[in-house]
């Protein structure tokens, strides 16, 4: 008995560790009284890192880092150190004697030296300051980063930085650099409709890998390259297989979350008309937001279909389902099925209810 | 002999030592009358039902293929008489839910990207003869049901987007159905169910019937559970 209780103790212990382990391992990308903004984007305290993708990365768009506002004590040096690898850095040796190396980050010289009481810290910085290594013109390597901002009271022990790995000394903000492109969309399919289309596509295997939340699927057509349903050539000048993208304001396009087929109106497609087809491609969006080139080029139209009804009654009368269907013409019918449903559970619910525990049963049985 | 008779004594004292923790009966009732079962009232029955179900109609098929559906139907019956050592003689409402739903056609036979829908939402109104005399009386836990009323089959096809046409489509319905009844396996457990929630009997039901709608009935078969309370 004592060992199934020693047992049971060890998987417990052992579950707690994992638990802890597992929380450790979900790390936001900084403290919630932290805002950091990437462009004019303020990036959500929930993301898990700031994304940096290529254009980010090759462009010159500002990273603002807001600390909260001080509200008492000296006033504050502020420095900048960037975490080399996915390790936390050894920033009291290593600031201690001024050794990137030993510290295992780089000190960014970001021209912010004071902050006084009332003052709101903020680091202002681009990607290729970052983590260009002064010398690059891009984000440098792909992968996580950590940015540590230190705010020290001036002339204090800290900047000698005996205890600058206590935590509450810094702000650590997560980075991800991510320039590569996800693959395009494969096997792409279109479906004809009347009143409803729909494209599907495989997702590249890069982006099956990747947080759902976060990537997309943009779905582009080409307004210009509308031609009859019975057209057997599907081409287009705008959407070419293989290549970029089109600009947003150059051809239509729509954004979705991560899934493997779209479903609209033809009307949403460039108010596709009757028996005319419209040239469809699409591509990946991973969630840094590096988007893929182009998927294959299709074709989809909107067609005459033909449904229960049509087919049993043979005729396009609306409302004509045939000989043998009584059509209603009171709409408050349309629910009604489901209206008994509710009734009669319900009313079947209430009488088991109040039969509970009968107060009086009785003495003939079943009576 | 002297082990015989130690023996004798060591039986006869285990003999009086056991007939004397039985406890006399103390009334004559407790001796001669058996406990009387009290069955809560029993006016409602209620029952679940799954089966396969398939309209008959011209376009069915051509459209739907082989799509036999699953008919999802209950039914609440109300006693409006008892049956003395026979049954009940119930009136009851019935609901029921299918679904067929396949790619549209198009004109040169192919299948379009968009599909079109029948739903079916039969609802009736029944007369039932159940027959629990069996059951009751006997050790076979079996009883039988007779039903005949009117069917009110209300439908909705759809197409895509569009709503094609909807209405309520009416027509003869009658049923027959077996039910074994579940007591027996616990009676104890049976008990109590009548006890705490009022519910007399626990079935399983086979149940074969025909629904006269035009271009919405069919004559199918359905399992399902049902209950007396």
């Amino acid at each position: 008995m004592r060992h199934l209780w020693l047992m049971v103790a060890a998987v417990a212990l052992a579950e707690a560790f994992a638990g802890a382990a597992r929380a450790q391992n979900v790390m936001t990308a900084f403290d919630p009284d932290t805002k950091v903004t990437v462009g004019d984007q303020e990036i959500e305290p929930s993301q898990q890192y700031v994304y940096l993708g290529s254009t980010e990365c090759e462009g010159d768009l500002p990273i603002v880092i807001t600390l909260p506002t001080q509200t008492a004590g000296a006033p504050k040096v502020m420095e900048v150190w960037v975490g080399e690898s996915g390790d936390d850095c050894n920033l009291g040796a290593g600031r201690d004697k001024g050794d990137n190396d030993t510290a295992e980050c780089r000190e960014i010289d970001i021209g912010a030296d004071g902050n006084n009481p009332g003052n709101t810290p903020k680091v202002s910085t681009t990607a290729m300051k970052l983590f260009g290594d002064g010398d690059k013109d891009t984000c440098g390597d792909e992968g996580d980063r950590w940015v540590y901002v230190l705010l020290m009271e001036s002339g204090s022990d800290e900047m000698n930085n005996d205890d600058i790995t206590d935590k509450t000394k810094y702000k650590k903000v997560g980075f991800r650099v991510d320039v590569t492109a996800p693959g395009a969309p494969t096997k792409v399919g279109t479906e004809d409709g009347e009143s409803v289309v729909e494209i599907s596509w495989d997702l590249p295997d890069d982006l099956e890998t990747e947080n759902e939340d976060g990537s997309k699927v943009r779905v582009y057509w080409d307004p210009m390259a509308i031609t009859p349903a019975k057209d057997e050539t599907c081409t287009s000048t705008l959407l070419k297989a293989g290549q970029e993208p089109p600009a947003p304001d150059a051809g239509a396009q729509k954004e979705i979350s991560r899934a493997t087929s779209w479903s609209t109106s033809p009307s949403t497609l460039s108010n596709l008309g009757l028996n005319q087809k419209i040239a469809v491609a699409v591509a990946a969006v991973d969630e840094t937001g590096n988007v893929s080139k182009l998927s294959e080029i299709k074709c989809v139209a909107k067609v005459d279909t033909v449904g229960f009804c049509e087919e049993n009654s043979g005729s396009t009368k609306p409302g004509d389902c045939g000989k043998d269907f009584d059509t209603c013409s009171a709409s408050p019918w349309r629910n009604a099925g489901s209206l008994w449903s509710v009734l009669g559970l319900g009313v079947g619910a209430l009488w088991l209810a109040r039969r509970r525990r009968p107060a009086a049963p009785s003495l003939r049985r079943n009576v | 002999m002297l082990r015989a008779t130690l023996l004798c004594v060591a039986l006869l004292g285990w003999f009086v030592a056991s007939s004397a923790s039985a406890r006399a009966p103390d009334t004559f009732e407790e001796h001669y009358s058996r406990p009387v079962e009290i069955d809560s009232p029993m006016w409602w029955a209620l029952e679940f039902k799954l089966g396969p179900y398939r309209p008959d109609n011209d376009a069915q098929g051509r459209v739907f293929g082989n799509d036999r559906g699953w008919l999802l139907a209950l039914e609440l019956d109300v006693t409006v008489f008892h049956i003395p050592y026979a049954g009940q003689i119930n009136v009851a409402a019935g609901w029921g839910w299918a679904k067929y739903d396949a790619k549209a056609l198009l004109a040169d036979g192919g299948r379009a990207g968009e599909k079109t829908k029948l739903i079916l939402y039969p609802m009736s109104a029944l007369a039932v003869l159940r027959i629990d005399a069996l059951a009751r009386y006997t050790v076979v836990p079996v009883t039988f049901a007779g039903k005949i009323g009117y069917d009110f089959v209300r439908w909705v096809a759809t197409t895509g987007k569009k709503d094609d046409a909807d209405g309520i489509n009416k027509g003869l319905r009658w049923g027959v159905q077996g039910a074994f009844e579940l007591d027996f396996f616990d009676v104890q457990a049976a008990r109590r169910m009548d006890d705490e929630w009022g519910i007399n009997h626990t079935f399983l039901l086979f149940e074969y019937f025909e629904s006269k709608t035009k271009g919405t009935g069919d004559r199918s078969f359905s399992f399902g559970l049902g209950m007396q309370f």
